[in-house]
């Protein structure tokens, strides 16, 4: 489709968010793209990669700081009159039946009661929710409830429909299903629209529906590559040109930064991926069952785990030192083996070193408590650190997390009711061999 | 598409029982209110003397009485949705309108009513202007929680929701009639109940009063009732809060019922809870009757639709003049400020001009009643604390108990307080003490309320733990359920002595056949200067009373608030 006409073009997009210091913090930065008319596009990005965000700039529900978005060569002000949108949340009215739900959206045209109703039940026919017309959403299930979130938006006969993670609040089968029938309006041509833009996390579900994925990296989301999926619908997952291309784009997504990242000087810390000391652990000792190494997209698949959940604890292991990516797979280091190995007293001493080492917050929290007086902070001194780069939640979960793995480590202990940190009296560092689950 | 409405259909339904049912109600209404307004005519002031205590006097006037709640409840209603939307909306509103509601609702309501009848009778005349006053109080005594809640709704739209109605484009006006009224249906049918039972206890007050050295009787189950107090006429005293037990009951069945089965239909969230949803008899009848539905579906639905393609006609031919509302709200809000220092100053001037012993008076006066506030508090949980967790932690014994707190809750106290006077007078307790008690009679249901919801709350396993860990007796109340109802406790104790402190008005002066009963405190101030007409005293009074209050809410209840919130919360 290299001759079709550039319906909608995404221009050297920025987003900055202001943090209370005062720092501005880049969610999206120069994201430039162009959707062609025909296209169904996939935006493929880690969770917290302003992905969602990226989307609402497009509906205009969100201005950009910079940048802009066209239509047909149109820059868009305020709300994108040429699309409708698909939330993950479904986003149901639960006072209104499906039919005033998907009604709803041809009340603002200001057609007449009757047009509205005949539009209403052509869309809810096509879409299979025939005989649910007069059910409110709370008594469908999740799949129907979609479904409605489907007809509303199909019902206004969009030139673009957006969606935003659609199928992820439901289950497999359901989501499989639901899938399969947009694909097949789709591609029959069944509906007027001129092109799908799908946000997902699901490498899966991007190389199964989509022309192209666009790869957004993390914090902040630039493009990191633009995957054109070739392969003729249907299209078969133990097929091996799937199998590797969905590889393949798991390798760009988990790739180290590149070296041209340096010139875009970051002096900002590594954010600390949330994840307990628990869950930590439990994926050294799976990793070392597995025989040190494994594929990331197995290892995934073996978990039952999306990339979204299954990324952060790759990272933590990363940045702890206990072990290493490299082309879609990770392995386990000297360190980590030694880990998965050790007695339970054992692993915390490995963990306290590793972590003073390799995680420098940490090793800062711990500095400062040795060298105050009462060896006790307020966890909003440190938080101040944080909020220099991160939002407000982000750096508490942050805290958090550093809190949780310091606590492991018996490198130091909190009390959430004066809510400061501090250190524990050395007699009592031994009492707790228990760790923390 | 089995689902199109057919047309002869609609004209074939036939009228059904329902029907019949809801024909009769209308006609009967329709009667009562036209037996109710017959009175109306005659010159209230000339009432004043004769006030009829016999016959058929007592239904009629009760019916008056209800009328003047209802259309209070209208004015409070369109109050509420007027003022929220523009607090939420607006610039003045987060920095001019919430703070000044957060004064409004301060005011002793009592206070209201004794500061606007004057105001009230030179706009529109004796007759009107009494009547004026009368709603007014009623409205204060319904209106600000009322548009706390909806301010509070709009402020917390469900963000995906509001994303949807952005990307349909609606009109405002659409926005507001498909999203953010159905959105605060639950709230706001919360909050009306509450309004609504407190109405009552401001019915009685507000019908009859002194203006002026003269006694204004407006015909009402209220004035019906201050006459028999003032004749010591116990049967007609008696007979008067039977009607007001029978018409609290009845406005619950008729009025309330229905209301909480229909709002179910707007809760947010996509799961069906599991919970028994509440059912009203009447609302089924009514969705099931045919007449009910060719009238919502020939009448209500047309104009709905057609008020909305006019909206968005307006919407569409004239752009949106930003500039001049922006004018318009600017000017409004010199305005606003403008007036409340005008007169700010005109009333300081005057009480200075006058008598400036009265400031520190009041204040005096204002430390008595804030020590019979928190007494009547203290005391009011001493007894509900272990009551409610008793009932809050019994299946059986809440199913009989919530209803019947229910009642008593509703129930205007102060129609009891000249009986329980009586019996002050006989063992000879000093009102002085004996405003406690009363004080106590109205709100104490308020922290029983609460502590029940806060003990029906505690966590199953919560409980478990107790038990297996052996906690008993002191150690149980100290552990767990103390802390876990704590915050339901403050809560309680906060809406409790707001009510003290409007109840103070009324408790602090007795009258009873003849003879009046006078406590020292800021409440009799404000009585008795309305009684009197002295305006400069009465101005002081209200002022330092909700100074009192304001006081008290930021250096006690917030603190305490506070506490609650962070450290006893259990999580669910």
């Amino acid at each position: 489709m290299a001759s079709a006409q550039t319906l909608l073009s995404v221009e050297a997009i920025v987003k900055d968010y202001s943090m209370p210091s005062g720092n501005p913090v880049r969610v999206l930065d120069e994201v430039s793209f162009g959707v062609q008319e025909g296209e169904f596009l996939t935006i493929l990005g880690p969770s917290g990669s302003g992905k969602s965000t990226l989307l609402r700039i497009i509906a205009g529900l969100v201005e950009p700081s910079s940048g802009q978005v066209c239509y047909l060569d149109k820059p868009l002000t305020g709300v994108n009159p040429h699309v409708a949108m698909v939330f993950q949340s479904f986003a149901l009215f639960p006072w209104l039946t499906v039919q005033e739900n998907v009604e709803l959206g041809l009340k603002s045209q200001g057609l007449g009661a009757r047009e509205r109703q005949e539009r209403a039940l052509k869309v809810i026919d096509m879409i299979g929710l025939d005989g649910f017309e007069g059910a409110y959403p709370k008594e469908l299930s999740g799949g129907m409830r979609q479904r409605v979130g489907f007809a509303r938006a199909l019902v206004v006969e969009p030139d673009v429909l957006l969606m935003d993670e659609p199928f992820s609040a439901l289950d497999v089968l359901t989501a499989e299903n639901l899938r399969r029938d947009l694909l097949e309006l789709w591609l029959e041509k069944r509906i007027p629209t001129k092109a799908i833009l799908i946000v997902t996390h699901s490498i899966e579900e991007a190389v199964y529906m989509g022309d192209r994925a666009v790869i957004l990296s993390r914090e902040p989301a630039r493009v990191i590559a633009q995957v054109p999926i070739l392969l003729p619908h249907w299209r078969e997952r133990e097929d091996v040109r799937f199998v590797r291309l969905v590889d393949q784009i798991y390798q760009t997504l988990t790739a180290r930064p590149a070296a041209t990242d340096s010139v875009f000087t970051r002096r900002r810390p590594t954010p600390v991926p949330a994840v307990r000391a628990g869950s930590l652990t439990g994926m050294i000792e799976l990793l070392d069952d597995l025989g040190g190494s494994t594929d990331l997209y197995r290892l995934g698949d073996e978990l039952n785990m999306d990339l979204e959940d299954l990324l952060p604890i790759v990272e933590a292991v990363e940045m702890l030192g206990l072990g290493r990516v490299r082309e879609g797979d990770v392995a386990l280091t000297e360190p980590g083996r030694a880990f998965a190995q050790a007695t339970v007293l054992a692993r915390k001493e490995l963990f306290r070193d590793t972590a003073l080492a390799n995680v420098p917050a940490l090793a800062h929290i711990r500095h400062e408590l040795e060298r105050h007086p009462q060896q006790r902070v307020g966890a909003e001194t440190f938080l101040g650190l944080f909020e220099r780069y991160y939002s407000p939640e982000d750096s508490r979960r942050q805290m958090e997390t550093l809190i949780d793995w310091g606590r492991y480590a018996e490198l130091l202990a909190y009390d959430q009711e004066t809510d400061q940190v501090y250190l524990e009296a050395e007699n009592q560092e031994l009492q707790s061999p228990l760790p923390p689950s | 598409m089995a689902w199109l409405p057919k047309t002869e259909n609609l004209r074939l339904r036939r009228l059904n029982l329902a029907d019949l049912g809801i024909m009769l109600f209308v006609i009967s209404l329709i009667v009562a209110l036209l037996l109710a307004g017959r009175v109306a005519p005659e010159d209230v002031l000339a009432q004043s003397g004769p006030f009829n205590l016999t016959g058929w006097s007592l239904p009629v006037d009760a019916l008056r009485s209800l009328s003047r709640i209802f259309i209070a409840f209208l004015a409070s209603l369109l109050f509420t949705i007027g003022y929220g939307y523009a607090a939420a909306y607006t610039r003045v509103g987060d920095r001019i309108l919430v703070p000044l509601l957060d004064i409004l609702q301060s005011v002793p309501v009592l206070g209201f009513l004794a500061a606007s009848v004057g105001g009230f009778v030179l706009l529109f005349g004796p007759f009107w202007g009494f009547e004026a006053a009368a709603i007014f109080a009623i409205f204060t005594a319904q209106a600000w929680n009322m548009t706390f809640a909806f301010y509070h709704t709009l402020r917390t739209l469900p963000k995906d929701l509001q994303e949807v109605t952005s990307v349909m484009r609606l009109s405002r006006w659409q926005r507001l009639i498909h999203f953010e009224l159905p959105a605060a249906i639950i709230p706001l049918v919360l909050n009306s109940m509450m309004s609504f039972g407190g109405s009552w206890f401001f019915l009685a007050a507000s019908e009859s009063f002194l203006y002026q050295h003269r006694t204004i009787h407006l015909p009402g189950i209220g004035s019906y009732i201050a006459v028999a107090q003032q004749r010591g006429n116990t049967a007609a005293l008696l007979a008067a809060m039977a009607a007001l037990l029978l018409m609290i009951v009845a406005v619950d069945q008729l009025f309330w019922r229905p209301l909480v089965a229909w709002s179910t239909k707007f809760k947010m969230g996509q799961v069906e809870s599991q919970e028994e949803a509440p059912s009203s008899f009447i609302l089924t009848t009514l969705r099931r009757s045919s007449l009910v539905q060719s009238l919502r579906e020939r009448l209500l639905m047309p104009v709905v639709e057609s008020l909305e393609v006019h909206m968005i006609r307006r919407a569409t031919t004239r752009p949106p003049a930003r500039r001049e509302w922006r004018l318009v709200s600017t000017v409004l809000s010199f305005v606003l400020i403008g007036g409340t220092i005008v007169f700010a100053v005109l009333g300081a001037a005057h009480v200075v001009g006058s008598d400036l012993g009265l400031v520190p008076k009041a204040i005096v006066l204002g430390f008595y009643t804030l020590g019979r506030v928190l007494a009547a508090v203290g005391l009011g949980a001493l007894w509900t604390v272990p009551v409610g967790v008793w009932v809050g932690m019994n299946a059986r014994a809440l199913k009989w108990a919530q209803p019947l707190a229910q009642m008593a809750a509703s129930f205007p106290a102060n129609v009891l307080f000249p009986l329980i006077v009586v019996l002050f007078i006989r063992v000879g307790l000093n009102l002085n003490w004996g405003a406690i008690p009363l004080m106590m009679l109205g709100t104490q249901w308020y922290i029983l309320f609460n502590v029940m919801a806060g003990a029906m709350a505690i966590p199953a396993d919560l409980k478990e733990a107790g038990k297996v860990f052996g906690l008993r007796g002191a150690r149980v109340w100290r552990e767990l359920i103390l802390p876990a109802i704590f915050p339901s406790l403050i809560t309680g104790g906060i809406t409790a002595a707001g009510g003290a402190w409007n109840a103070s008005i009324v408790a602090e002066v007795v009258v009873w056949h003849g003879k009046t009963l006078a406590a020292s405190g800021l409440g009799a101030l404000v009585t008795e200067s309305t009684a009197s007409g002295n305006t400069v005293a009465l101005l002081v009074a209200i002022v330092v009373m909700s100074g009192f209050v304001v006081a008290t809410n930021r250096l006690l209840w917030r603190p305490l608030y506070r506490l609650a919130e962070t450290r006893f919360h259990v999580e669910e």
